[in-house]
């Protein structure tokens, strides 16, 4: 009888104490993913804006005004686009 | 049972006995009690950690998930460019009735917020409302300095602004909202509630590099020709989609209210117009594919046309028989108008009406303009139409007809949305696709040898039309030669890929084009600028074929003499300024 005590006793200790540490690591967690959520939401606001940002730095006429400005290119004439012929593999005698 | 045995062997006596027995038997029920509700949480345990519940798990990750910041979902051009987006932004709002005093907090808050009236604010302010707004979309500055104020019912909310990056260049197509972002104009209109209602982006058939082609182009001739506005699409023939569609002038999306009605208007898919001598390519093709007249046939265009009170003239006409390709190539009214009457009033509105001429374009715009046509149908209804008057289309239903001349003879609805590759619709056979492949001939033809002379590219083979049509005013036509100029072309037109549509509305004549604002001369080198840029940025390899001229014998041969701008007509000297017979080039 006293043996049972025991153990039972025994095993309400460990109990209560996992269980708090549990609770404990729980909460913790949750803390963290709220965090991180909060976080992740700033940062795909940030991306969102970031994004919209891009697009509007590469407004097609800001471009066009900023490579007139710093490049020495201009857009493609179809004159320019020839198409080269491809030479046929060599063959291994050729090769030899 | 145990109490029987337990009482054989412990003999108590009395009330004590019966006290024990009572508190056995509880003790029993009790223990059975227990046990029940024991048993119910170890088998609820053992069903929680040992089967797996998908309900329960389902609950537990989705109250996790991280909810999207933006809520109206984005639209983007076909190559994924962001054409519209919202960001977050503060709006400051007050209860009234935590303000302490609407008199002073009226006048701190206008330290910050210059652009708001003091006095109205006041008002505001000075009420028993419990919520009014002071400003929407404040700058992050401007909501630290007014919570720096450190006023008692002044509040921020979190709302979202619209913000169209590339401004101007896409405003028709992707339109405007409200300040409750509501859909207002264009794709945000149309798409209101997807736009709502998904968080995925929506995709459009545009091309912000060739919408910016377009327009520059169309921009620079709007200027060099001093012209009122333009428009400008590009199509692809094979499954209806718009890569660009310009109207100008347009209008800077962010500021909603003070746009003129003029700047909103979107000329390509809103204004109808009598297109003029582009129309020609309609009733040669339905005269070919109704088998009316062949290339080989032609009419006499000796003489003007008398009916009734009109006249129908060409301007520095050729006084001969002219021969179908003949009629295109010097754009003959006569010519054109005694086709339409071989054709027939019913023939020619049935071609029209299969064309998607005489009927509301079916795009994905809330602007979409009804073609103006005649009622009753008459015969000098059916020969102005054949040379572009007493008809007004869209240049949207214009561009997407002569899609369906070059394609093989397949209308198909013209598209703001992105198809997936290979998924266009069947369409409808309008016209044979032999009489398709003879447009494309006559359209090159057109180009080589004709008004559209300005529209060769080097490289790029390039079919179509000029057109100059007089542009009505209430009663009649402007006596001082107001015109709508515009060219159709199509290219690579031996295998057409693309339509390309620029028009300018009331060109002036300048000194480079010897004073002529007809479509030839103002039109087409848009279009020439169009497709030179477009076919590299496509990845279309220049064509280095030497076309050869049509041998004699060939009905596409073209009689050598003052070719090109020499067939330019006029306007028909008719008896009276009124009625719809005035010419066209």
């Amino acid at each position: 009888m006293r043996q049972t005590t025991l153990i039972t006793l025994f095993s309400v200790g460990i109990m209560t104490v996992a269980l708090f540490y549990l609770k404990h690591e729980v909460t913790t967690l949750e803390e963290e993913l709220e965090l991180l959520n909060k976080t992740i939401v700033s940062d795909q606001e940030a991306i969102h804006v970031l994004r919209a940002e891009w697009s509007h730095l590469n407004e097609t006429g800001r471009l066009r005004e900023l490579a007139e400005k710093y490049l020495a290119l201009e857009p493609v004439r179809p004159a320019q686009i020839a198409s080269v012929p491809i030479p046929a593999p060599a063959t291994t005698e050729e090769v030899q | 049972m145990t109490d029987n045995s337990h009482s054989r062997r412990v003999h108590l006596e009395g009330a004590r006995k019966e006290a024990l027995e009572t508190s056995r038997s509880r003790l029993a029920v009790t223990s059975v009690l227990f046990a029940v509700a024991f048993a119910v949480i170890s088998g609820r345990l053992v069903e929680l950690a040992v089967f797996e519940d998908p309900q329960a798990r389902a609950t537990a990750t989705a109250s996790r998930t991280v909810v999207q910041s933006n809520s109206r979902a984005d639209i983007l051009d076909r190559n994924g460019i962001l054409l519209a987006t919202s960001v977050p932004t503060a709006s400051v709002y007050a209860n009234p009735r935590h303000l302490l005093d609407a008199r002073d907090a009226a006048r701190r808050i206008v330290t910050v917020l210059p652009e708001v009236n003091e006095e109205r604010l006041f008002r505001q302010l000075n009420t028993e409302r419990t919520f009014v707004w002071i400003r929407r979309n404040i700058t992050p500055n401007q909501q630290f300095a007014i919570n720096a104020l450190g006023l008692p019912g002044i509040y921020f909310r979190r709302t979202e602004r619209r913000v169209y990056p590339h401004g101007s260049l896409t405003s028709h197509v992707v339109g405007t909202t409200d300040i409750d972002a509501k859909g207002l104009t264009g794709i945000e209109r149309s798409f209101d509630g997807r736009l709502q209602d998904s968080e995925q982006a929506l995709a459009l058939s545009l091309d912000v590099r060739v919408q910016s082609v377009v327009r520059r182009a169309l921009d620079t001739a709007i200027e060099k020709f001093s012209a009122v506005g333009g428009a400008g699409i590009v199509l692809d023939v094979t499954n209806g989609e718009i890569l660009a569609l310009v109207s100008l002038p347009d209008f800077e999306p962010h500021f909603g209210g003070d746009v003129t009605a003029e700047a909103r208007f979107n000329r390509v898919t809103k204004g109808v117009y009598e297109m003029g001598s582009t129309f020609k390519l309609f009733t040669a093709a339905m005269a070919l594919d109704s088998k009316t007249i062949g290339l080989n046939g032609g009419f006499d265009a000796t003489r003007p046309l008398r009916v009734a009170r009109f006249v129908i003239n060409d301007y520095r006409g050729k006084k001969r028989w002219l021969s179908v390709p003949e009629i295109l190539v010097h754009s003959s009214n006569i010519g054109a108008a005694k086709m339409g009457v071989a054709v027939g009033t019913k023939t020619q509105r049935a071609y029209l009406g299969a064309l998607g001429l005489t009927r509301k374009a079916k795009l994905e715009l809330p602007e979409v303009g009804v073609p103006l046509i005649p009622s009753p149908w008459r015969k000098i209804s059916t020969m102005t139409i054949s040379y572009g008057h007493g008809i007004a289309v869209s240049p949207l239903q214009m561009a997407n007809g002569i899609a369906a001349l070059v394609n093989g003879g397949i209308l198909r609805d013209a598209t703001l949305a992105l198809r997936a590759p290979d998924a266009a619709p069947a369409g409808v056979q309008v016209i044979r696709t032999d009489t398709s492949i003879k447009m494309r001939k006559l359209m090159r033809l057109v180009v080589r040898r004709g008004t559209g002379k300005n529209a060769e590219v080097e490289g790029y083979l390039v079919g179509g039309k000029t057109g100059t049509a007089d542009k009505p005013v209430a009663g009649g036509y402007a006596a001082n030669r107001r015109v709508i100029s515009s060219f159709v072309g199509a290219f690579p037109i031996d295998r057409p890929r693309y339509v390309v549509l620029a028009m300018l509305d009331e060109p002036k004549g300048t000194a480079e084009t010897f004073g002529y604002a007809t479509g030839g001369w103002v039109a087409a080198p848009v279009v020439r600028e169009i497709v030179a840029a477009l076919g590299p940025m496509m990845g279309m390899a220049p064509s280095r074929e030497i076309e050869r001229l049509p041998r004699p014998g060939d009905p596409l041969r073209i009689a050598a003499g003052k070719p090109g701008q020499t067939a330019r007509n006029q306007r028909v000297r008719g008896q009276s300024v009124r009625g719809p017979a005035r010419a066209t080039n």
